[in-house]
Parts: structure tokens; sequence; C-alpha cells
């Protein structure tokens, strides 16, 4: 029967072609937009999770308001009037126990590198400019395990903070905007109001310039000094073997403690909320265009069914039975589908890798554009195409299989 | 023996239900040439399909070489039809999109033997004068080749019995003269029996039986002559070899 099918498709060519074409685009399409919108997701991703902790563990904020404390000290009376509102939350952002995180995460087999931090803010004076800034202090040779801050490094090396006391690595915009270059000395002044003059060793480029202007990176024991806080940490940062399992991760650890365990798509959710919206619309826009595809097979099928009741009638007085009737024409859509599917997803590459070779304009500066190819989205389009064919065609096929040979000849003599 | 038997068969038709055929019974023996006959609206197509199982009766029994039509399963209905009858319409139903020796083998694609069955498929298209047509699609010949090729196909699967609903309906007189002749050839020499349903009169007279219906009813049925002794003569020397 596939070969009566085949001769069918053969001999109205252009119907054939036509319905090749609306599966082949909804294909195609579902190859470049895929590759679009997860490569996109995925540059996203690699920038969340390359530019910071997978986990970040902070002191939990823990706020009181004025009602708490009423009903804890003076429970039986009915109103108290306050001279003055209490302070609602304590002046302390150091976790309690670091140390303790040091001996949770040793000897997990997830855990790569946990590495500590102290961050103040700071105000950084180069010849009568200044620029405030979030002074962060790590522990340099953890650091450039847990993030990629090294790779960003255009001048000088991460690890020259370790080289010596009250050193400094900063941003290139930062660099720009007050004019200071590497080996140069500036001052740097956090709340206390004391002054620290400080070397730069070494400028990032990270390509945002938002983060290059106000984050300037030391040693730990530096950004302890500056913030009078000897000793005190105030996040500890853990970089795991695997990214996706960063919030299993977050979540069965925070059981455990009273500090704040976040992973990095916990403190991005409302970013990553955008990935949700773009996948719903992937598949409308995938939707709607195999359903067109879907119909045209449908309608086509419909009434090569109709017009081909004498050629039912006859293959079924030879002997034929239903189910061969129905193959004669399934066979078709899903002949059509496979080849239109095959050839979308082929040509959907060949367009997506044009679109590699494109480069844009982005905030991180001129670069290529980030299309995804993993097999994934090729056996989707393909299954699809596939299926949205079968499905259409199937419709029809049945139909066809239940026309009696009598009634169509019957009719015929009408 | 009686090859094919009809026992009271009833057909009630349409909304509201017309009886076309009214309690009908018949015998047809093995290798007998049989004319339906009547005028259009007697029934007579009606009959031919019930006996060729296409169309179930309404009432009444078939009886095919001693089996009741009635207790065949679907399968065992396509197998019959595929195997032990060949139909012949009005409307010459080639398949256009086959050629003429695609179409000829296109019953045994159902057994999966059209390569083995093309050697006779060819042999027929010859005895028909239609060699040189083999390549040809249904649009690409005449009406009155069509029709034979469509003879060709119904005998491709070498059946007992040949179905023919007004095979030459459609077909000028020179056309239908041969066409005739090649059915009354197939008969002959093969021992086919041929039910067919006709308007011609001429044409009804050289057959072995002639069966005139009306309003759903038997009226005539005249036996000319008894099926050709020839044909079985020739059949048996034929197996002697």
């Amino acid at each position: 029967m596939i070969y009566l099918a085949l001769r069918h498709l053969v001999s109205r060519k252009r119907q054939s072609f036509f319905t090749l074409v609306g599966i082949f685009f909804g294909t195609a399409a579902f190859v470049i937009i895929s590759g679009f919108f997860l490569g996109f997701q995925q540059y996203l991703t690699d920038q969340l999770v390359s530019n910071d902790a997978h986990v970040k563990v902070t002191r939990n904020d823990e706020k009181v308001d004025a009602k708490t404390i009423v009903d804890f000290l003076f429970p039986e009376k009915q109103k108290i009037d306050w001279i003055r509102l209490p302070n609602p939350r304590l002046n302390v952002v150091d976790l309690s126990n670091p140390q303790g995180w040091l001996e949770k995460t040793e000897g997990d087999p997830r855990v790569v590198t946990v590495g500590f931090q102290y961050s103040t803010t700071a105000l950084v004076l180069k010849g009568g400019l200044s620029q405030s800034v979030s002074l962060i202090g790590t522990e340099p040779r953890k650091q450039i395990q847990i993030t990629n801050i090294q790779t960003k490094m255009i001048k000088g090396n991460f690890l020259d903070l370790d080289g010596g006391i009250d050193r400094l690595v900063i941003g290139q915009t930062l660099s720009e905007d007050l004019a200071i270059s590497v080996d140069d000395f500036v001052m740097v002044t956090p709340a206390s109001g004391r002054n620290f003059p400080m070397k730069v060793v070494g400028i990032y480029s990270s390509g945002n310039r938002m983060g290059e202007r106000g984050t300037i990176y030391t040693t730990l024991a530096t950004a302890q000094k500056l913030g009078g806080q000897n000793s005190k940490v105030n996040q500890v940062s853990i970089r795991l073997k695997d990214y996706m399992t960063a919030a299993a991760y977050a979540s069965e650890q925070k059981r455990f403690s009273k500090d704040k365990v976040e992973s990095w798509d916990q403190a991005n959710a409302s970013f990553l909320s955008i990935f949700r919206t773009q996948d719903i619309m992937r598949y409308t826009t995938i939707s709607i265009l195999l359903l067109v595809a879907g119909f045209g097979i449908y309608n086509i099928l419909s009434m090569v069914v109709v017009q081909k009741q004498k050629d039912i009638a006859i293959l079924r007085s030879m002997g034929f039975g239903p189910s061969a009737i129905q193959t004669l024409f399934l066979s078709q859509g899903v002949l059509l589908g496979l080849l239109g599917s095959f050839l979308g997803a082929l040509v959907g590459y060949v367009i997506c890798n044009l679109l590699t070779g494109l480069t844009m304009n982005g905030p991180m500066g001129s670069e290529s554009l980030n299309i995804a190819f993993t097999l994934d989205i090729y056996l989707n389009a393909f299954l699809l195409g596939v299926g949205a064919s079968c499905l259409a065609a199937y419709i029809p096929s049945r139909a066809a299989s239940q026309m009696t040979p009598i009634d169509i000849i019957r009719r015929g003599a009408e | 023996m009686s090859n094919l038997v009809a026992k009271n068969i009833t057909k009630l038709l349409g909304n509201p239900s017309q009886e076309i055929l009214k309690n009908i019974s018949l015998e047809i023996p093995a290798k007998q040439f049989v004319a339906l006959t009547g005028k259009s609206g007697s029934g007579k197509s009606t009959l031919l399909y019930i006996l060729s199982t296409l169309d179930n009766p309404t009432s009444g029994q078939l009886i095919i070489k001693e089996k009741n039509t009635a207790s065949f399963d679907s399968n065992t209905l396509h197998q019959f039809r595929n195997e032990q009858v060949g139909f012949v319409f009005q409307f010459h139903y080639l398949l256009p999109e086959l050629t003429a020796l695609e179409n000829v083998l296109m019953p045994a694609r159902k057994m999966g033997i059209h390569v083995e069955k093309t050697k006779q498929a060819i042999e027929l298209l010859e005895m028909f004068e239609l060699s040189d047509k083999k390549n040809n699609l249904p649009k690409q010949m005449s009406g009155g080749q069509n029709q034979r090729v469509a003879i060709a196909r119904a005998l491709i699967m070498n059946p007992k019995f040949i179905f023919a609903d007004e095979p030459t309906g459609n077909l000028d007189s020179t056309n239908s003269e041969k066409v005739f002749e090649i059915l009354n050839q197939v008969n002959r020499d093969l021992g086919t029996t041929i039910v067919m349903v006709t308007h011609d009169v001429e044409m009804a007279a050289q057959t072995h039986r002639i069966i005139e219906l009306k309003d759903g009813e038997v009226i005539s049925d005249k036996l000319q002559r008894e099926a050709s002794k020839l044909g079985i003569e020739k059949n048996n020397r034929n197996s002697d070899k």
C-alpha cells in the first residue's frame, strides 16, 4: 500500500509539495526559535553561574517590629506608647559561625570549593574624583575557583591581591571614570571615615558596566580591617560540581541552619521566570505553526479521500481490507511528515549555523549570537512535526477505511 | 454441482426502506455464463453485488462452494474476494496513478506475489492485444483498452468467479464486441463462472442463461444451452498434461 501511497504523492506533485512546505516551515521554525531562545537562556545561565557562587550563605535578616516587643515585654498591657520606635534589626551582618560551614562542607562530594567573603561599602577617591563602591574581601585562591573572575582580568592577575597588604582589583569602568591604571594608588574610605591608601594591582572587565563601576575586590583580611570587623565573615560562597543541583543543595542546607542559604537560581528567580515566559511563547508559536501545517495535511487528505472513492471501492473489491485503505492514506501524511520534518530540521540547523556567524552589539560588547544546538531541540522538532502530520492524516484515513465499496458504487450509480 | 446458491435473498434499501430484492432463490453451477437483465431499478445490480459478497442481503443466505458466506469473518471475506472473485465494472475503475501492467498486478500485491505474477500479467495483456500498452497510464488508453485491462486485472488471481456490472455499458459497439468476446473466451477456455449484468439483448442471447428481473423478482430464468463442454474438456486435457 505504501507503494501506491508513493504513487499518489508523486501524481499530485504540487499538493504534496505545499503540504511538505507547511510541515517543513513548522519544523524549521521550531529549530530556529528554540535554538535562539535556548541559546540565549544558556548564555544567561552561564553568566549567572560563573559570575557568582553557586550557593551563597548570608546572615538571615532578623527584623523585630514594635508589636513583637510589646507582646513579649508587656503582654498584659492594652496600649503602649513609644517615645521612640525601637531599632527593627541588629546592626550586624556577619555570620555567627562561618567555621561551621567549612566543617559542614568538608568531605561533601558535591562541593568543590568553599570561600569566605567580607564586604563593606566604601568610597574610592583619586585626584579629587570619587565613586562609592562595594568592597569585597575574598580569599583570592578560592575566589578564582568559585567564580570566573580570573578569566575576566584584562590587566594584572587576581592572585596578585595576595602579594601584599592593601591591594585592590577594580573594574574597567571605574578605571576609566577615575583614570586609574595598574600600580596607581587610590584612597579608600569605608563607613568608619578613616582613609586607607591602597594599590591597584589588576583591572577586570565583566561586561556589566554597573558592576565594573561599583564592585572592587581585595583580600578578606584587608576588607575586615577596613570594615573594623576583625575576623568577621558576612558571606560563605560555595562552588558545587554541578550547578543544576544548587537549589536542592541550598534547600537541604537551609533546614539545618539559621543562616540564609540561597542558590544562584533562587537568588535570580525573577530573572529565571523570564525563561518560563519565553518557553510558553516558544511553544505557543510553534504549536500554531504546526496546527496550520496539520490542517494543511488534513484538508488535502480529506479532499483526496473524497476524490479517490472509486479507487477505494476498486481496492476493496480486490480484497484489500479497511486497514490497507487506512494505510494508503495515513502513510501519505506520515511520509510527508517524515520528509518535511527531516528537511525542516536540516534547514533549521543550517540557518542556526548562519545566525551564529552574526555579531551583535549587546551589553557585553560585540559578540556572536548564542544559538543552542542540543540534540533535544532537533528530536523534539522532528517528533512534533511527524506527530502533527500523523494526527492530521489519521482522521481522513480513518474515514476512508470505513467507507464500504458497495456504498461508493451505489452512490456512483445514482 | 452448484457453485453458487442464493436462498431467499431479500434486500431492503433506503429510508423509508424499499424492498429492492424480494425473496430470490437461484443456483448457478460452475462454468456457467449468466446474464442478469432487466430494466434499471429492477434490482439486478443489487443482486450482482450480493452474489459477489460485496454487499450483504437483509435476509437470506448465500452459499458459495457449500460454505455459507455469513460465517466468513472479515479477513476470510477479503481473502475470498482477493483469490476467488474478479470484478469488472461499467466505469473501468483503473487506478489512474498506475500503468496498465501495474493495475493488472495490483490484486497480487495483497499477497505480495506481484513479482511472481508479472509473467502471467504480461500474457494476459498479450491475450487481450494490449502488450504494447503495458506501460501506459489509463488516461493514455481508450475506454475499450481500459476495460480490457480491467478484465485482465480481474483474472490475475485465477478467480473462480467474475462479476461484471454492465462491462460494455460505456463502450461503442466495436469495443463492446471485443470485450464480450474476451469474457466469452475466459469462460470457455478458463472455465470461469461469469455473472454479468447487461442491458444488451443481443449480448445476453449469446450467454448460457438469462435471468430477468423486474421489481426485485425473477420473472424469467431461461437456460439457452449447457455450459460449454469444450471448456471442461479443454481443462481436463490441460490437467492430463
